[in-house]
């Protein structure tokens, strides 16, 4: 299957544009992370169909996942 | 004595009286600066439940230990008072050259008290101090305020810390800018100063802070000069400045927008830190000793709109708060309306929470354009952002009531008006909605100065797995094992897992207000300053032995005082909730539909009381300033 992966602000610095990733069918949000490189570890959120999403939210044919990263103070 | 001049600076305006309190080593190790010397001179010196406009309310500019060193990220200082807006603690923290200058001319901390029978300002040049008539800058904007003074001293150089406009006529929510770009903006410090009849204090100094262990220092200095580079969330923060952070806050839904209803506002990207860098960014500028130079300056000239580089550019704050919270996508907008914050000295969080208020009270008839004047104060309407603002500053019409803020202002609305006024303690909530990091609303709720943003971490940081593989700099693990926390806790919990890490982190960010350091360098979030780093420095400027467990004390006695400050003046339990609307589902966006449980925050309000070691009405007790070495602070 494929979704859409759009970094917003400092994740497209970090990562540049990504646009479609090609993964299993089954895949979750963890999985994506893996197949771009990505972990747990990274300080980003996710929302998947503009719903925040956790890592094990399932993903489905084109959706489209944004990664976004944290803000604090400002 | 290193690190320190040893000396306060006393001005009494009602008898033009200047002194100088020495005080010794004790002191400053017990209390260390900013937050907590603020704390110290209010809660020993100021009466009972006094109003803040008493010409007995004092106002106090405090620095710390790192002030004047080359420490990076310790250009800020603290201004504090008994709060006009909130009727409690005012504490509020600023970056740029002023605290160091301050530190230069040979004090540590002034403590203003009284007011003065005639519009003033006080000049300090090293062991100089003057009360100058004022009666010249009075009425005028901040900006022609500094360029008057530097031409009646001679003093290019001068470093000049002020109120605006705002501050003259009492304008609750009235800031204190060093320079014109750094603000103290929260609590009403500049309504206070004016108040006094002060509008501005200059200083000017030629001495240097003695450092204790000056190698060590500068390989310090050298070191982060270099680290901070490999980190790439704060090389983004140099190039967008924290307004680049806005385009997330819309993705994760929790922007303020049309007044905290929606999380998310249809081309929210105009008005971000990407835009700006592309549209009217003029350059990025910084504070005293600081490498990351996060600032904005911008600048336009048009028919319409003409916008002065003099004043920077937006915070990521001021465009949440007086652009999408009022339904604005216009960049030339958002900048003016910062701008004109700028030049009247206004806090651009309540002054855009107030106005977005005022906005949605229009739209549901509660204020009709007979009050107005004839405005028409809808949402998403820039020019009518800019002219209630400037009605603000000068309290005219309509702007009169706003001044008092949005929580005062409800009350002589009535008609429900109160649903929307999004405040704590009658302080405007910043430009995060809380719906989507739980932990944030805890510290909305708590906060000794009203709704900040500034209380503890932001939840999100902490729901990610611990990254030993030293992705980012410096630290092998993440910051929290230290106090062995050692698993992610989701951001939308209030847990006991995460009133624990909620409460350590907020010893921690307390700590950094106590040092007058900026959060971009110090914060575990951006993991490039351990704690025991930031002790270090501490060691090294002053040659002291201080641990890390007490630092973090240190960070702790600022909230013990803070908040018996509080019960001394009559806030209590009651004052620690949240806006209603908070309970309610958010409208759109990536957080649609979450709403914070009010059980579960209730819950945590009590069992944080527990844990601070404060009674069932909030109150500190006699155990915990005894533990903290501060019972002779201690209000039965």
């Amino acid at each position: 299957m494929k979704v859409k992966v759009i970094p917003i602000s400092h994740a497209k610095m970090v990562l540049g544009d990504l646009d479609t990733v090609e993964l299993p069918d089954n895949s979750s949000v963890e999985g994506l992370l893996t197949t771009i490189g990505l972990s747990k570890k990274s300080p980003f959120v996710y929302s998947v169909n503009n719903k925040i999403a956790s890592y094990d939210t399932i993903l489905l044919n084109g959706d489209i996942i944004h990664l976004i990263p944290i803000v604090s103070g400002g | 004595m290193y690190g320190w001049t040893g000396k306060i600076l006393r001005v009494d305006l009602s008898n033009r009286e200047v002194n100088v309190e020495n005080k010794d080593e004790s002191f400053y190790r017990s209390f260390v600066g900013g937050s907590n010397i603020i704390a110290y001179y209010l809660l020993n010196e100021l009466p009972a439940n006094i109003d803040a406009f008493d010409e007995d309310n004092l106002l106090v500019i405090a620095t710390s230990v790192y002030t004047g060193t080359i420490m990076p990220g310790s250009g800020r200082f603290s201004v504090g008072c008994k709060s006009p807006l909130t009727g409690g603690i005012a504490d509020s923290q600023a970056g740029g050259f002023w605290g160091p200058e301050l530190k230069f001319a040979g004090y540590d901390a002034i403590v203003i008290s009284g007011k003065a029978d005639n519009p003033c300002y006080i000049w300090i040049k090293d062991d100089r101090v003057e009360i100058r008539d004022g009666s010249n800058i009075w009425g005028k904007t901040t900006g022609d305020v500094e360029d008057i003074i530097r031409e009646e001293l001679y003093e290019p150089k001068c470093k000049i810390l002020q109120t605006g406009i705002a501050g003259e006529r009492l304008v609750r929510y009235a800031a204190v800018t060093d320079g014109l770009k750094h603000w103290c903006g929260r609590g009403g410090t500049g309504a206070v100063m004016g108040s006094k009849n002060l509008r501005a204090i200059v200083v000017q100094g030629t001495n240097r802070v003695p450092v204790y262990n000056s190698e060590k220092m500068n390989e310090f200095a050298k070191w982060f000069s270099n680290v901070h580079k490999e980190n790439d969330g704060i090389v983004f923060k140099s190039k967008y400045g924290t307004i680049g952070g806005l385009e997330s806050m819309d993705a994760q839904g929790l922007l303020p927008t049309y007044n905290f209803t929606k999380g998310s506002l249809e081309n929210a990207e105009s008005i971000g830190g990407i835009n700006l860098y592309d549209t009217l960014l003029v350059k990025s500028a910084g504070c005293y000793a600081c490498p990351i130079k996060c600032k904005r300056v911008v600048g336009y000239k048009g028919d319409d709109i003409e916008i002065e580089e003099k004043y920077g550019g937006p915070e990521y704050e001021s465009a949440g708060s007086l652009a999408s919270n009022c339904g604005i996508t216009s960049q030339k907008h958002s900048c003016k309306a910062n701008e004109l914050c700028a030049k009247y000295g206004l806090d651009s969080i309540s002054t855009g929470v107030t106005i977005s208020f005022a906005m949605e009270c229009f739209k549901r008839g509660l204020i009709t354009k007979e009050d107005t004047g004839g405005l028409e104060l809808s949402f998403s309407d820039g020019d009518v952002l800019l002219e209630t603002i400037r009605m603000i500053a000068y309290r005219e019409g309509i702007g009169d009531l706003l001044a008092e803020g949005s929580w005062r202002a409800a009350q002589k609305i009535g008609g429900g008006a109160e649903s929307f006024s999004m405040t704590t303690k009658k302080q405007e909530l910043p430009a995060h909605d809380p719906r989507g990091k739980w932990g944030v609303a805890l510290g909305y709720a708590i906060s000794p100065t009203g709704a900040d943003h500034l209380i503890s971490a932001h939840d999100p940081w902490f729901a990610i797995e611990p990254n030993t593989e030293k992705q980012y700099t410096n630290m092998d693990i993440l910051p929290m094992r230290y106090f062995g926390i050692f698993e992610p806790i989701p951001a939308m919990s209030l847990s006991s897992k995460k009133l624990r890490l909620f409460m350590y982190l907020q010893y921690l960010w307390s700590l950094y207000d106590v040092l007058d350091l900026c959060i971009f360098v110090g914060v575990p979030e951006y993991r490039m300053i351990s704690i025991e780093q930031l002790v270090d420095v501490v060691n090294y400027i002053t040659g002291w032995d201080m641990s890390t467990w007490e630092a973090i004390k240190i960070g702790e006695k600022a909230i013990q005082l803070s908040r018996m400050f509080n019960m001394k003046h009559g806030l209590s339990a009651k004052d620690d909730v949240l806006p209603n609307r908070l309970f309610e589902p958010l409208e759109n966006g990536a957080h649609k539909g979450h709403a914070i449980d009010r059980d579960a925050l209730n819950n945590a309000v009590h069992r944080y009381y527990e844990m601070m070691g404060w009674d069932q009405y909030g109150k500190p007790t006699k155990g915990k300033f005894i533990e903290l070495g501060i019972e002779d602070l201690y209000i039965e």
